[in-house]
């Protein structure tokens, strides 16, 4: 610890409290989470765990580093890379004007860190702007691993309670189990979408007004859209009202063909059709004009931001859903 | 197996040389008491509570695995002998290892399940119980002793993928597979994870159990085959002739003179 002084608290989340702080040998500014232990009599948490786990191997100027990990106290101290703020942040401050080179800026470094997870066999599984953070110099970077998973061997279930509701592909939506790269792709097809309209673009109420949100924006889909569809575990008992498919063009008026076409196949209902971080990233989109902004130059959160209040935080996981869902008769699961 | 073993730490931290090994537990208190070879000896003993504290939890073969591998890390630099001002007996780390593997592996068990099988499966000789809250205590100096770094990779899936290469019939196949995986368990008794990397492993074990399985596959050119994937005979050789040292220091063991090595190690407190 004494290799680090702390100054201010500056955040505080479920499992730790955050404060900013100087890595005293390079004058570097840094974050310090604490851990909070003594509650936990089961020792550390297991969205703390994965984070150190998974930070410990990724290494990416797009993916928040990992400085140090150090136990002091009885707390478990983990030094990161200190963050200016986040893409939310930035999303709802209406004094923040973007341009179409920044958005694309934006969407190329989330793309980056998740191609760099996605190489190493790790899904992040909670993409949304609140977890891209931005660093003084502009750069985006994915944080917040508490809910990744390495998928290596692809053969397990997984959980399907996983990214937070607004940004949750219908695959898992319908509680398919098995899932891959796809859940993350679906999540950025949705910030590129809330980057542009600079407001939520699939914001449901619930797990299945979330499923009736997706389905009004970009039509039911069909057996032949997505082969397997009807078997998911949810779609046997659901019946789904059937939305015509509405061409993106009507809502992103301003968007260019490209961008557009990459939106689609981000937000392409059969996980294995879903364009992948590596095409993605090779998407003509990228080649085209305007040249993404350099981070440097991207516009800063400067002008009086306006925090985000704490009962609007979105959450992978909340508890709304389950009452939802118990209120509702079973017939609709 | 878990993210990219050519980009892990696992390759970058914790693989080392025969010669950094042996100087690294040649470090540890122990080595006043133990021989080298008597030192294996009381690690299978070790080995072998970790995996049956593993099965009356019911856990998966990797899950046992990586606590086996947590638990020589760890051993590589801290003593055997526990120190009389922290206290941490080796059975209560091989508990916390077993604890840790299991979240790690995102199949958690209740840490009062780990202490109950601790405790009443007699596993704790003349010592009295473990407690829970030890055992999340220790968690903090084993992850400390792991340096953070908790992804562990492992050869089973190599040893899949390479015997669908070979060509052998469907019933030869299941036997093979059986033999491969038995082989791979075992050196989880040993320090061998910590020596070469698991597709290395894999390729070793497959030729060890082809040596044993002659007629299945006695036509294979195995140098040929082992160059398809990058790797020399000789490597491989060297390596099965590891795993042929390890069945003969296991042929030495015998359960009643190691629990001996093993008290007297407790009472060497330092
Ligand atoms: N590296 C960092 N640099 C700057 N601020 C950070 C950094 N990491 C976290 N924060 C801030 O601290 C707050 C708490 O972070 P933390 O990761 O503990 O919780 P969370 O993910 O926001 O919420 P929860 O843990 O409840 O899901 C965050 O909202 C963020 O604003």
């Amino acid at each position: 610890m004494d290799k680090y002084q702390k100054e201010n608290k500056i955040g505080e989340g479920t499992y730790a409290v955050v404060y900013s702080g100087i890595e005293l040998s390079t004058k570097r500014r840094i974050a310090i989470k604490k851990i909070k232990l003594g509650q936990f009599q089961d020792g550390l948490d297991p969205p703390s765990i994965r984070e150190i786990k998974f930070l410990k191997e990724l290494k990416h100027t797009n993916v928040l580093e990992l400085i140090d990990v150090f136990a002091h106290k009885k707390s478990m101290n983990m030094i990161l890379e200190l963050m200016d703020t986040d893409l939310e942040v930035i999303i709802k401050n209406k004094n923040v004007v973007f341009n179409a080179g920044d958005v694309k800026s934006w969407l190329l470094m989330t793309l980056r860190g998740t191609y760099h997870c996605h190489r190493n066999f790790i899904l992040h599984r909670d993409l949304k702007p609140n977890n891209l953070f931005i660093a003084a110099d502009g750069t985006l970077k994915l944080g917040d691993f508490g809910l990744a998973r390495d998928f290596a061997g692809c053969s397990k279930p997984m959980t399907s309670q996983v990214v937070t509701r607004w940004y949750r592909s219908p695959e898992l939506l319908l509680r398919g189990q098995y899932y891959g790269h796809g859940v993350d792709i679906w999540a950025i097809g949705c910030i590129f979408a809330e980057l542009m309209l600079r407001t939520p673009y699939l914001a449901g109420d619930s797990d299945l007004g979330q499923l009736q949100t997706i389905f009004r924006a970009l039509g039911t889909p069909t057996e032949e859209d997505w082969p397997g569809f009807s078997d998911l575990p949810d779609k046997k008992n659901l019946e789904f009202q059937m939305f015509p498919r509405t061409p993106l063009k009507s809502l992103f008026t301003a968007a260019g063909s490209d961008a557009l076409d990459l939106l689609e196949s981000m937000l392409t209902y059969d996980p294995l059709k879903r364009i992948s971080a590596f095409d993605a990233l090779d998407h003509c989109y990228f080649r085209n004009a305007p040249a993404p902004t350099k981070p440097e130059k991207l516009p800063k959160n400067a002008d009086a931001p306006p925090q985000p209040e704490k009962n609007l935080k979105r959450k992978a996981d909340d508890s709304e859903d389950a009452a939802v869902k118990s209120k509702l008769p079973r017939m609709l699961f | 197996m878990a993210a990219s073993f050519w980009s892990s730490s696992q390759r970058k931290t914790w693989l080392f040389t025969q010669t950094q090994l042996d100087e690294l537990i040649r470090a540890q208190k122990e080595n006043c008491v133990l021989t080298s070879l008597e030192r294996k000896h009381v690690m299978i003993y070790y080995t072998g509570m970790i995996i049956s504290l593993a099965k009356a939890l019911k856990l998966r073969q990797q899950i046992i695995s990586t606590a086996c591998v947590f638990f020589k890390r760890y051993y590589l630099r801290h003593s055997l002998v526990p120190q009389r001002n922290n206290g941490i007996e080796p059975t209560l780390m091989l508990a916390t290892c077993v604890y840790l593997a299991c979240k790690v592996e995102e199949a958690p068990v209740h840490i009062k399940s780990v202490s109950q099988v601790m405790t009443s499966n007699q596993m704790l000789g003349s010592q009295s119980s473990i407690d829970p809250s030890k055992i999340s205590e220790c968690e903090f100096y084993l992850m400390e002793g792991l340096e953070f770094y908790m992804i562990v990779f492992h050869p089973y899936n190599a040893v899949i993928m390479y015997i669908k290469d070979l060509s052998l019939s469907k019933q030869d196949r299941t036997v093979f597979l059986q033999t491969a995986w038995m082989i791979v368990n075992d050196t989880y008794k040993t320090d061998l994870p910590m020596l070469y990397p698991p597709h290395m492993i894999a390729l070793a074990v497959i030729y060890l159990t082809a040596g044993m399985q002659e007629n299945a596959l006695k036509d294979v050119d195995f140098a040929a085959w082992f160059s398809r994937f990058n790797v020399g005979h000789n490597d491989v050789l060297i390596l099965v002739q590891h795993l042929l040292d390890m069945y003969q220091v296991m042929s030495l063991y015998v359960e009643k003179d190691v629990s001996g090595l093993v008290s007297r190690l407790r009472s060497a407190q330092v």
